[in-house]
C-alpha cells in the first residue's frame, strides 16, 4: 500500500475534527457493548471450568431428573448397581431432607445432606467444605453440624455462630463450623449455601430416607470416564426411562455451560450489534458528507493522474481507519466496563470475571475494522466514478 | 413560528441522502426497542390471562420455593393439612394435585415422564381453565382407570414412532389407552413442565402411587377479597408447623406480579442493551447537524443580519433535529411493530406460544423519546449555530 494514500486518510481525518470525533463515537460505543458482553460470557466459562477443575476429571455425577421435588427416586440399590461397572472405582451418595430448623426461637425450613464420612474425602480437593468458622467432621460425629454460609448470616434475625446449639426436627445439634461463602456459577458445584451438612449417623437420627439425591461417582480412569458414565447411562435408562437421571462428566457439564453460555452470549451479543450497526451507518454518512465536500479536490486528483482506484482506495482507507481507531478504543473501553461490571457482579456473590484474549481482540478489530470498510465503501465508490471534469467545476 | 417550521422541513429535504442515512440510525434503535418491548409485553399479557383464568379468589399452594431452582423443600403436604385448610371459614374447596416421575415403554423404548392427576371434584375447574387445551381427542372422565392424555410434544416428538389416540402405553408395567392429546399453556411450560406429561384420572393415578401427598393445592375461598388474607393465615399456618421457606403460597393477583417482575426486568436488561444503539443514532444527529451548521454558516450570518435573534436561529436547529427524532420514531416503530410479529410468528414456529401487543403507552413513550433524543443530540450544533457572530459568518467560506 503507497504511503501516500495512507498519509492522504490520515490527513484528512485530522482535518475533519468534531466530525470525525462523533463518527469514531458511534464505532467505540458498539465495539465496547459487544466486548464487555463477550468478556464477561467468556469470563463465566472460565468460573465454571475452574470449579470443575477442583472436581476432577474422573468424577461422574449422577442427578435424578424431574421438577422441584417431583423427582427420579432413587434406591440404593442403584449406588450397588453403580459400583458394579467395571470403570465405577467408587460411588457416593448425598442424602437429603428438608427439615426444620429451630434457632433463637425461630424456624425455618432448611435442605439437610449427608454423606458417609468415609466417603466425604472425595470432596476435599474440591473445596467446597471448607470452613470460614470453626472446624470440619472429624469422625462420624452424630451430634455435629456444618452449616452454609447463607443459613448462617441471612436466614434467621440472630447470626448463627460456632458452638451453638440448634434443633432440627426437634433434635439437639452443635454447630461445629461454618462453611465458606463459594460463588454462584451457574452449573457446577452443589448450593453449599443453603445447605446444612451432617454426617451419616447424624442424618439417621431425623431421618430413614434411603434415597440419594446427587450420586457423585469416581471412575477408575481419565480416558474411561465417558464410557463408564455412558454404561452409568445405560443402567438407569433401562431401570426408569430415558431421560429419568442425568448423567454427566466434568467434561459433559462444561460442554453444556459452555453452550448454554453461547448461545447466550450470541443472543445479547446479536442485540450489541444492532448500535454498531448504526455506528457503521454514521461512518457512511461522515463519508458521504466528506466526499461531496472534497469533490473538487478529488477533481485535482484525477486531473494530476489519480485513477479510480487510487480514490477508491483512499476513501475506502479512511473508512477503515475510523473502524479500526474506534475499535481499538472500544476494546479498551469494554473490557474496562467488563471489569467494572464483574467487581459489581462480586459483590453481589456472583463469580463473575472480566477476561480478555487474543480471539476477542482479534475479533474485535476485525469486525470493527469491516464494519467501517462497508459502510465506507458506496460514498467511496461514488468518489472514484466522480468525473474530473464536473468535479474540477464543482462549487 | 409556521416559517421555522418551513424552514426545517425544507433544509431537510435539502440534505437529501444525509438525513435519509441519519434517519435509518434513529429508525433502527426505535424499531428494535419497540420490538423487543412489544414481544416482552406480549409475553406478560400471555401469563396474565392464563393465571386470571384461574379466578382472582384462587390461592397456590406449593411445597419449597417455587420461584428459586435451588435446594427445593421436600415438604409433604398431608391429609391432616388439608382438613386444617378446609376448616377455615373464608375457604370453599380445596382442590389437591399430585404427581409422581414415570416411565413409559412403547414401540420397545422406555422413557421418563411426570405423570399427574388433579382429584375429582377440581377436574372440571381444571379442565375449564387455560393452563391445558385439549388438542386431539377426549378428556379422561372421572372413574377410568385406564384412561391417560398425553402432551403434544410427547405424542410427536418423545419416542421414534409417533404416539396417536387409541395406542396402549405401559406406564411403570402397567397398561393404559391414549385418550386425549392436550397442550401446556407457556405459563404451566415456563413453571417447571416442559417435557413430557401423563395426565390421568384420579383412580388411574392410584393404581401406581397412593395419592397421599400432593404437590400443589388449588385454594378457593369464598370471595376475592378475602384471598390475601387467606393466603396469609396459609403461611402463617405452614411456617408454624415446618417452618419459614416451607412453602409457597400465592393469591392470583401475586402470581401476576411475580411473573411480571422477573418478565419486566428481563425486558429492561434486553431493552437497555438495545437502547444502546438509539445513544450512537443520536450521535449520528449530532454529526449531521454539525456538519449541517458549518456548510449554512453564511446562510445563518444573512439569518441574523436581516434581523433573526439567536433565539430564532437555535429554534430552528433544534426543531430540525427534533424532525429528524419525530420522523425516525414513526418509521421505527412501524418497523418495529412489524419486527414484533416476525418475532412471534418464528417463535411460534418453533412451538413457543407468545404473542405480540400493540400497547398504546409504548407507542407514545417511543415517539416522545426519538424526539428527545433528537432535540438532545442537536442541541450543541443548535447552540453553536445561534452563537455565531453575523459579521465573521457572512465572511465565512
Amino acid at each position: 500500500m503507497p504511503i501516500d494514500v495512507i498519509s492522504e486518510s490520515i490527513k484528512n481525518l485530522r482535518r475533519e475534527g468534531v466530525r470525525t470525533f462523533l463518527t469514531l463515537l458511534g464505532v467505540v460505543i458498539g465495539i465496547a457493548a459487544i466486548v464487555s458482553m463477550v468478556s464477561i460470557g467468556a469470563g463465566l466459562g472460565v468460573a465454571v471450568e475452574q470449579q470443575l477443575d477442583a472436581l476432577g476429571a474422573e468424577t461422574i455425577l449422577v442427578i435424578p431428573a424431574g421438577v422441584q421435588n417431583i423427582r427420579t427416586e432413587l434406591t440404593t440399590n442403584d449406588i450397588r448397581n453403580i459400583e458394579g461397572i467395571s470403570g465405577v472405582d467408587n460411588a457416593v451418595p448425598i442424602y437429603s431432607e428438608s427439615a426444620v430448623m429451630e434457632f433463637n426461637g425461630e424456624k425455618i425450613n432448611v435442605s439437610i445432606s449427608a454423606t458417609d464420612a468415609k466417603d466425604a474425602e472425595i470432596f476435599d480437593s474440591t473445596g467446597y467444605f471448607d470452613v470460614a468458622e470453626g472446624r470440619n467432621f472429624e469422625r462420624n460425629e452424630s451430634t455435629a453440624v456444618l452449616v452454609g454460609n447463607e443459613i448462617a448470616n441471612n436466614y434467621f434475625e440472630k447470626k448463627i455462630n460456632v458452638r451453638k446449639q440448634i434443633l432440627i426436627n426437634g433434635i439437639e445439634y452443635k454447630v461445629i463450623g461454618i462453611l465458606k461463602a463459594q460463588p454462584a456459577a451457574f452449573g457446577g458445584g452443589p448450593d453449599t449455601g443453603n445447605s446444612v451438612y451432617m454426617s451419616l449417623d447424624g442424618f439417621r437420627r431425623i431421618s430413614d430416607s434411603e434415597t440419594p439425591g446427587i450420586i457423585f461417582v469416581t471412575a477408575t480412569g481419565k480416558d474411561t470416564v465417558q464410557d463408564t458414565a455412558d454404561e452409568i447411562k445405560k443402567l438407569f435408562e433401562k431401570k426408569y426411562g430415558e431421560g429419568s437421571v442425568i448423567v454427566y462428566t466434568t467434561d459433559e457439564i462444561l460442554e453444556q455451560v459452555n453452550l448454554l453460555l453461547g448461545v447466550i452470549t450470541i443472543f445479547i451479543v446479536g442485540i450489541a450489534s444492532i448500535s454498531l450497526i448504526v455506528g457503521g451507518i454514521g461512518i457512511m454518512n461522515a463519508m458521504v458528507t466528506s466526499v461531496l465536500e472534497r469533490t473538487k479536490e478529488i477533481g485535482l486528483y484525477k486531473a494530476i493522474g489519480a485513477g479510480n482506484r487510487k480514490i477508491l482506495a483512499i476513501f475506502l482507507l479512511e473508512a477503515g481507519f475510523i473502524g479500526l481507531l474506534g475499535g481499538i478504543i472500544g476494546i479498551l473501553i469494554g473490557f474496562g466496563m467488563a471489569n467494572i461490571i464483574a467487581i459489581a457482579g462480586t459483590s453481589f456473590g456472583y463469580a463473575l470475571f472480566a477476561v480478555i484474549n487474543l480471539e476477542i481482540i482479534v475479533g474485535g478489530l476485525a469486525f470493527s475494522m469491516i464494519i467501517g470498510m462497508l459502510s465506507g465503501f458506496y460514498p467511496a465508490l461514488r468518489a472514484s466514478r466522480l468525473d474530473p471534469v464536473e468535479a474540477l467545476r464543482y462549487e | 413560528m409556521f416559517d421555522i417550521v418551513n424552514e426545517a422541513i425544507r433544509n431537510l429535504r435539502r440534505a437529501g441522502i444525509k438525513t435519509f442515512l441519519t434517519l435509518i440510525g434513529i429508525v433502527i434503535g426505535i424499531a428494535a426497542i419497540v420490538a423487543l418491548l412489544s414481544v416482552g409485553a406480549g409475553v406478560t399479557a400471555t401469563f396474565e390471562t392464563q393465571f386470571e383464568s384461574l379466578g382472582s379468589n384462587t390461592v397456590m399452594l406449593a411445597p419449597g420455593d417455587a420461584f428459586s431452582t435451588q435446594s427445593s423443600s421436600s415438604v409433604k403436604i398431608t391429609d391432616a393439612d388439608v382438613r386444617y385448610i378446609k376448616s377455615l371459614s373464608t375457604v370453599k374447596d380445596v382442590i389437591k394435585e399430585y404427581a409422581s416421575p414415570i416411565a413409559i415403554e412403547f414401540n420397545n423404548q422406555k422413557k421418563s415422564a411426570i405423570f399427574f392427576t388433579i382429584d375429582e371434584e377440581g377436574f372440571d375447574f381444571f379442565k375449564s381453565t387455560d393452563f391445558v387445551s385439549l388438542v386431539e381427542g377426549r378428556w379422561v372422565e372421572p372413574g377410568e382407570a385406564s384412561s391417560i392424555m398425553i402432551t403434544q410434544g410427547m405424542a410427536e416428538d418423545s419416542f421414534d414412532r409417533e404416539i396417536s389416540l387409541r395406542k396402549q402405553l405401559t406406564l411403570n408395567g402397567k397398561e393404559y389407552k391414549v385418550v386425549g392429546i392436550f397442550k401446556l399453556s407457556a405459563a404451566m411450560s415456563a413453571l417447571g413442565g416442559g417435557g413430557g406429561m401423563v395426565l390421568t384420572t384420579i383412580q388411574g393415578y392410584e393404581r401406581l402411587y397412593s395419592a397421599d401427598n400432593p404437590v400443589e393445592l388449588m385454594v378457593k375461598t369464598t370471595s376475592t377479597e378475602v384471598a390475601e388474607k387467606t393466603a396469609d393465615e396459609l403461611l402463617d399456618y405452614f411456617e408454624g408447623k415446618y417452618g419459614k421457606k416451607s412453602v409457597t403460597v400465592l393469591t392470583m393477583e401475586q402470581s401476576i406480579e411475580q411473573v411480571g417482575s422477573m418478565l419486566g426486568m428481563l425486558t429492561i436488561f434486553i431493552v437497555g442493551i438495545a437502547g444502546i444503539s438509539l445513544i450512537v443514532g443520536g450521535i449520528g444527529i449530532m454529526n449531521a447537524m454539525v456538519t449541517s451548521v458549518l456548510e449554512r454558516t453564511k446562510e445563518i450570518g444573512l439569518y441574523k443580519a436581516i434581523g433573526a435573534s439567536s433565539r430564532t436561529i437555535l429554534g430552528m436547529f433544534l426543531l430540525e433535529a427534533g424532525f429528524i427524532g419525530l420522523l425516525g420514531g414513526i418509521i421505527g416503530i412501524i418497523l418495529g411493530l412489524a419486527g414484533a410479529q416476525l418475532i412471534t410468528l418464528v417463535a411460534n414456529q418453533f412451538n413457543f406460544p407468545i404473542q405480540s401487543v400493540i400497547v398504546p403507552e409504548i407507542i407514545i413513550g417511543a415517539l416522545a423519546f426519538s424526539i428527545i433524543v433528537g432535540m438532545l443530540s442537536g442541541f450543541y450544533p443548535a447552540l453553536r449555530a445561534s452563537r455565531l457572530d453575523p459579521v465573521e459568518a457572512l465572511r465565512y467560506e
